[in-house]
């Protein structure tokens, strides 16, 4: 006979089980395929601009070193010899800092605004066509695509700072001009096969708070809907040129609804919920943290508007330290370029680490400080959910694939794709 | 020595040493973190600014001295306060429990911006360099680059030229956590060859010169403005801010 106390106990454990397998990893930890030995190949590389695909599985990388101006595309899928996630690199023919429309990835985009597909750089590299040019072009360029668009017709909204005019640039053939960030949308349709533009309108972004904010603002960043800026005020009205979020309002103009109250990189937006303002992420430095740490460190943090509160993302595990821009993924992770510590224990039972680089996809819902925060009953915040489930992935992969054009799921290896190096 | 007059002699002393610190909210321990602080100088209007706190639960700042390199952080949370000075390369840790402000635990460590026994390539430009730089008395322009940041190395010439036209100095450092090989193969794509200086600075560092590339800080008078100029402007917008800053510092 069964001890009723034991019997509970096994259906918790069971329980529990079935509901570790459908929270994905806290932490992935996923180095890049092609990783010498050294490492070398892949240090020179290494970027600090990235935009990460809705499902997790693309970052389109600008390069460093000896590869400086080149973008790659990255995939992250399953190496059939190791059976771990790696990231596979394909070369393209985009620039700089060529970015994405963040909220599809349906294009990918260089800084001369030319629109490129995924499918495409992935069967021909370098020499993917450009399907179309539109939208804002030149520094610090990001743009998404506006929600309800298919492939047949779809709305692009881009910003840029500075832009276009001429009479300012750098004499040397460049068109950069104020340094007024401004904003286009773009309706884009595709008939007979090519994809046109219908109909584009221009506006200076965040004008009508020039009065308070200044005119410059350093470090933007579109949210993935389009509704939501990050940028910082170079010369705000009596205060500190702080990091700080506005809502894109008609026509270009701008409210401004959270403040960092602190300088921060370049701080990324994910998806807002139920109307409110979404998620917010950054890598800064931990300045106080391990009492012995001999060197700068870095963290990754995600900040909630309406709560008020910034959240720690980091692993003790591994020590994790982001190297690019975090972005947040459409099922509600965060995926960012880093460094970690892989450790083990040797013959002589002393633990050996070695560094690592790479991609880190994390569940914030997972992590220590947001399950400390929860824990205490908290109030809860728009994105909060017990932990980003495999069905989500699943199911925001499907709807890429439909998006990218792909026929196959994630999970198969192409053994043919050769990473570009 | 009675409490009473403890107190009065600590009170005279930091009076004389001209100590006066507004902390940014209500520190239960205030007066013994203030005898640690105690010989660090302050501005008079010195002002905490927030950085990152490794919990939701904590708060974070940091502010600066008169002395370069000498940065105080402290973070904050109901059970009390964790207070780190940097003094250059040498960073002290202390923690101060609420319950009784009395358990200070204190580790020393030395605080390296890079370690140059393994980039021995790279020139380090450290405080003292900095101390020397501004103590010129010039006007000038600190210029830190990244190559992981492809505008920051396409535009250097382009900020010199400007800096020059404007008469003020330019000095060009490499970001601390990029490799002098990593930078030389980045500037070998524009023909040039990297010979110039690695961040090894802890006051640029805590002036936040390595958040983003390239980020620009403006000195002049021997004093560096709290405000920086952060990627690529225009070049009309450049010189207004760099003369602007300037002047703010006369």
């Amino acid at each position: 006979m069964f001890n009723t106390k034991y019997l509970i106990l096994f259906f918790m454990l069971i329980s529990n089980l079935a509901d570790a397998e459908q929270c994905v990893p806290a932490y992935e930890y996923i180095p890049y395929a092609s990783m010498t030995k050294s490492g070398s190949e892949n240090d020179e590389r290494t970027g600090q601009y990235q935009r990460v695909s809705p499902d997790g599985r693309y970052v389109l990388r600008s390069d460093s070193g000896a590869h400086l101006g080149s973008v790659t595309l990255l995939e992250i899928k399953k190496s059939a010899s190791k059976n771990q996630l790696e990231a596979y690199a394909y070369k393209t023919p985009l620039a700089n800092e060529a970015y994405a429309l963040l909220s599809t990835f349906r294009f990918v985009v260089d800084v001369s605004g030319q629109h490129h597909k995924i499918s495409d750089i992935k069967s021909n590299g370098k020499n993917s066509k450009s399907y179309f040019k539109a939208g804002e072009s030149g520094w610090y360029a990001a743009s998404t695509e506006l929600p309800s668009g298919t492939d047949n017709a779809f709305k692009i909204r881009s910003i840029a700072w500075p832009n276009n005019n001429a009479s300012t640039g750098f004499n040397r053939g460049s068109d950069m001009g104020k340094g007024i960030l401004y904003m286009s949308e773009t309706d884009i349709i595709k008939e007979g096969g090519s994809y046109k533009i219908k109909n584009e309108v221009r506006y200076k972004l965040c004008e009508n708070l020039e009065n308070s904010e200044g005119a410059i603002f350093f470090q933007p960043m579109i949210s993935p809907s389009g509704q939501f800026l990050s940028a910082m005020p170079t010369n705000p009205k009596g205060g500190e040129p702080t990091m700080r979020i506005y809502k894109i309002l008609d026509s270009g103009r701008c409210e401004k609804i959270d403040d960092l109250g602190k300088v921060s990189q370049k701080a990324a937006l994910g998806l807002e919920s139920n109307g409110k303002a979404p998620p917010v992420m950054w890598s800064g430095p931990i300045l106080v943290g391990d009492r012995k740490a001999n060197s700068p460190a870095n963290g990754l943090y995600v900040r909630d508007p309406e709560l008020g509160l910034n959240f720690y993302l980091g692993d003790d595990k591994k020590s994790f330290q982001p190297v690019g821009f975090p972005n947040m993924t459409k099922d509600g992770r965060i995926v960012v370029s880093a460094t970690w510590k892989n450790c083990s224990l040797n013959a002589a039972g002393k633990e050996v680490c070695s560094d690592s680089r790479g991609i880190v996809r994390l569940d914030p819902n997972q992590s220590a400080d947001v399950l400390k925060y929860k824990s205490k009953g908290n109030k809860s915040a728009s994105w909060f959910k017990k932990c980003v489930s495999t069905v989500d992935v699943l199911n925001i992969e499907k709807e890429q694939n439909q998006i990218y054009g792909f026929d196959l799921p994630s999970t198969v290896i192409n053994e043919g794709e050769k990473a570009a190096q | 020595m009675s409490r009473a007059m403890s107190y009065v002699f600590f009170i005279l002393f930091v009076s004389q040493s001209g100590f006066a610190l507004n902390w940014p909210e209500p520190i239960k321990c205030s007066q013994q973190l203030e005898k640690i602080l105690v010989k660090f100088d302050f501005v008079a209007d010195a002002k905490w600014k927030k950085t990152d706190s490794i919990s939701y639960a904590n708060k974070a700042y940091k502010i600066e001295s008169k002395r370069i390199g000498h940065w105080v952080v402290i973070e904050t949370n109901n059970d009390g306060v964790d207070l780190v000075t940097y003094e250059s390369s040498t960073k002290k840790f202390y923690s101060i429990k609420n319950k009784d402000c009395k358990s200070v635990e204190e580790a020393v460590s030395e605080f390296k911006m890079y370690d140059e026994k393994i980039d021995k390539k790279s020139k380090p430009f450290t405080d003292n360099d900095l101390v020397k730089l501004i103590g010129q008395n010039k006007k000038g322009v600190l210029y830190i680059w990244s190559p992981r940041m492809v505008y920051s190395v396409n535009h250097s010439e382009d900020y010199f030229q400007l800096a020059k036209k404007n008469k003020f100095e330019f000095t060009s450092l490499l970001a601390n956590d990029v490799s002098f090989n990593e930078a030389d193969q980045a500037l070998k794509t524009k023909k040039q060859k990297f010979s110039g200086r690695k961040l090894a600075s802890v006051d640029l560092y805590m002036r936040d010169a390595t958040l983003h590339y390239p980020t620009f800080l403006v000195y002049n008078n021997g004093q560096i403005h709290s405000k920086r100029i952060v990627g690529i402007n225009t070049p009309e917008d450049f010189q207004n801010l760099i003369n602007q800053y300037a002047t703010e510092l006369k």
